[in-house]
């Protein structure tokens, strides 16, 4: 904590809080967390009109200082100072969006009384002008007895006055700091306090005051036209369903066909740097360590960030828009069927890319049940990471189908992950018994452009907490993997044995021209030789170890170094498999694996690799838990190991019945 | 200054049919949630429109105070609205 003066923003969700935030800081803004919870503390840094440096808290949105979510609560202790993190603010900005005034002016008449110095700022006056509505800010300011200064976040309008104006506040000297609650406000709340209902008339008393105030200062105007015929289309039975299928379809289209090739140039792009930096090394473990220890882990970390920029664009867009808020309308009744909330949607929608932006995104989820349930089936959504294992495995063992059915087998992991999400919510719902379904409040904010730098910012800000947060586990996992891969190292008689065993059944195959035998047969010794020695490692060890356990499903020793290998991110077994293999890395040479594959022989000489194994091991894919980087998220989120182990427990045994009923069938 | 008539059938703003017109008079629902219904603005006295149903028929969305607001049916029958009187649809 500094001794620096602080200024907390806070306002409605939606008010244009953030745009004022970053018209006030600029860049110099850091996102960090409320230690112990997962709500977002977005703290900027201004100079004061003596050039003191001061900070500037943007608070998450609350619509009162009485909590009803993790979000609000945050606001609302840090304005009442009771955040042992986070120092009482010497001065308070209340946002309030013009054209929602009455609202806004509800959680003002809260603030006035916490007796700090208030400033008003009254944004989207340029929204409220178009609808006619007018309000007169020296009436108002007059009523509050404090400041009003009308902004226009984006452009930057009236910032330099409010700037000025929380400088007065601060030196206390404006005549305004908080001098106290306007006397008509403590009257009307005084007069209804009469009553035998004390909500009733405290809240009622408020708006009285309220009711009051605006009919003094404000002309008020019609409702927003545009936003009231996009919703009529956008709310529509049909065409907003329809639109709805339209926007979530075009956004799965983007993230397959934009991030997929984008994905692969990270990576490789990625690895040719580790293999261009350490070109002039001797073979050997520092070299093999910074290539695919610390290289491959960059790089199974830099792979996710097309996903999960493209996904943050889409969010943000969707979110300033005013959209998101829509889709949960559209989606609640669905998914309160299922025991979840129209808010479980974005976080649900989220886990596409990646369930650890998904399960962030619980927080705005007002019920700890409905969050906990969330939070439970997200992983069961088919993220980016398993994408090239399915991937990999249907063009593998369904190459002779042609390509509209390998598209909907695809589809159908992706279903088969949604329907076991559905049911896992449901089942949790039943067991845990069905109190009274959770309220359903939701504010529709009305429809606007979003401005592009603002979702860039977003998008940049969400990309790195995710980076820190996942790319971390993601990095030092992959380093893990990357041990246990490689040692204990075969013993140099093994080498000796494995090479001549080698050399006695090697062939060149037909088509090598003579002046390049001696190459290819080094690489395919070299190959050769790594597969053995995995077999030798930990890894190897441990694939032989849980080979009992995952035999019933179809699964040999060898996937089971996948599984292993899978453990520090999914996508890691598609290139663990190609180490055992034989086929190096199979970045750009899918091809070969899936040959090798095909080829793999069990001692009597019958394939490994059915089509039962392979629908098996998809199956596995789709409901299995084994992201390590995800069990870390749960639980810091939810506060203990319960519910990480419960997922994780539960998770695996579901997709292990899963996949020994579908071997059994197929095979 | 747009006058409409409450039906008088309309006993809470579930009630109320697609673009009908109420007036608040009582808030009901547990302490947390009548809480926040009345923060939201919902207080007696409180004109306000059904605006639309959503597609699968619920939630529905509400127009008072200058803003929309979504609830699902189950919190809108705990807003109970005048009846018979002739109300004031929107503030002149
Ligand atoms: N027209 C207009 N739009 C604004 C203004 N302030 C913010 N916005 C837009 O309103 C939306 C919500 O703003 P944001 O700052 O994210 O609100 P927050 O939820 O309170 O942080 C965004 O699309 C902004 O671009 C304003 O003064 N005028």
């Amino acid at each position: 904590m500094s001794d620096l003066r602080t200024i907390a923003l806070a306002g409605n969700p939606n008010c244009g809080k953030t745009t004022l935030f970053n018209a006030l800081t600029g860049l110099r803004q850091r996102v960090a967390n409320y230690p112990g919870i997962t709500v977002e503390k977005k703290v900027g840094q201004i100079r004061l009109g003596d050039g003191s440096p001061a900070e500037v808290i943007d608070l998450p949105g609350t619509y009162s200082l009485v909590p009803t979510s993790p979000d609000e609560q945050v606001a609302a202790e840090v304005l009442f100072g009771q955040r042992a993190d986070t120092k009482r603010p010497d001065a308070v900005v209340a946002v309030i969006d013009a054209s929602t005034l009455a609202r806004g002016l509800f959680l003002v008449s809260q603030l006035l009384e916490l007796d700090r110095p208030l400033v008003v700022a009254l944004t989207m006056s340029d929204i409220a002008a178009r609808r006619g509505i007018v309000v007169d800010d020296r009436a108002l300011e007059a009523a509050l007895g404090v400041p009003v200064i009308p902004v226009v976040g984006h452009k930057g309008v009236g910032v330099a006055a409010l700037r000025s104006a929380v400088d007065r506040a601060l030196e206390g000297n404006s005549g305004s700091t908080g001098a106290g609650v306007p006397k008509a406000l403590a009257k009307a709340i005084a007069a209804s306090s009469t009553s035998t209902d004390p909500l009733l008339s405290e809240i009622g008393g408020r708006y009285a005051w309220i009711d009051a105030l605006m009919a003094a200062s404000v002309r008020s105007g019609t409702k927003s036209h545009l936003t009231e015929r996009v919703d009529g289309f956008l709310l529509h039975r049909v065409f907003g369903l329809g639109f709805f299928a339209l926007i979530m379809g075009s956004l799965f289209i983007t993230l397959f066909t934009l991030a997929a090739p984008l994905m692969d140039a990270c990576s490789s792009g990625v690895a040719a740097l580790g293999h261009w930096l350490t070109a002039s090394m001797a073979d050997g473990d520092l070299k093999s360590l910074i290539n695919d220890g610390i290289f491959a882990g960059v790089g199974g970390v830099v792979v996710f960030i097309p996903q999960i920029a493209l996904l943050f664009l889409f969010l943000s867009l969707l979110e300033d828009s005013g959209y998101l808020a829509r889709a949960a309308v559209l989606m609640d009744r669905l998914l309160c069927k299922v025991g979840l909330h129209g808010k479980s949607f974005i976080p649900l929608l989220s886990a596409f890319a990646c369930a650890i932006p998904g399960i962030m995104a619980t927080r705005t989820i007002d019920s700890r049940r409905e969050r906990l349930i969330t939070i439970l089936v997200a992983p069961f959504l088919s993220c980016s990471a398993r994408l090239p294992v399915y991937a990999l495995l249907i063009a593998a063992f369904f190459h002779h189908l042609p390509g509209w059915q390998q598209g909907l087998i695809m589809l159908a992991l992706y279903l088969l992950g949604i329907f076991a999400a559905f049911a896992v919510a449901w089942l949790a719902t039943k067991i845990r018994g069905r109190v009274a379904s959770t309220p359903f409040i939701l504010e529709l904010p009305s429809y606007k452009l979003p401005q592009p730098r603002q979702v860039a910012l977003q998008v940049w800000q969400n990309a790195s907490a995710f980076l820190t947060k996942a790319g971390t586990t993601i990095f030092a996992l992959s380093i893990v993997i990357w041990a246990i891969t490689t040692y204990p190292k075969p013993s140099a008689e093994r080498i000796t044995a494995d090479t001549s065993t080698f050399t006695a059944h090697w062939q060149a195959p037909a088509d090598t021209p003579a002046d390049k035998l001696a190459e290819v047969r080094q690489d395919a010794l070299d190959k050769a030789l790594a597969g053995k020695a995995l077999e030798t490692s930990i890894a190897g060890h441990l694939g032989h170890f849980i080979e009992p356990a995952i035999a019933p499903l179809g699964f040999d020793w060898k996937m089971g170094i996948g599984l292993v290998g899978a453990f520090a991110a999914r996508e890691v077994f598609v290139s663990t498999l190609g180490i055992v293999y034989a086929v190096g890395d199979p970045g750009d040479a899918t091809d070969g694996l899936q040959a090798e594959m095909l080829a793999d022989r069990k001692p009597d000489g019958s394939p490994v690799w059915t089509t039962a194994v392979a629908t098996s091991m998809l199956v596995w894919f789709v409901l299995a838990m084994q992201c390590i980087s995800t069990t870390a998220v749960v639980r810091r989120e939810t506060g203990g190991w319960t519910w990480p182990l419960l997922q994780l427990g539960g998770m695996n045994v579901l997709a292990w019945i899963a996949c020994l009923i579908t071997y059994r069938i197929l095979a | 200054m747009v006058i409409k008539k409450a039906m008088s059938s309309s006993h809470t703003l579930a009630d109320l049919p697609k673009g009908g017109t109420g007036t608040v008079a009582t808030v009901g629902g547990d302490p947390r949630l009548r809480r926040r219904l009345l923060e939201m603005g919902l207080t007696p006295g409180c004109p306000l429109t059904l605006v639309r149903r959503a597609p699968l028929g619920d939630p529905l969305v509400f127009n008072l105070r200058g803003y929309d607001l979504s609830l699902r049916s189950a919190e809108a029958r705990l807003v109970g609205l005048t009846t018979g009187n002739l109300v004031a649809g929107i503030r002149p």
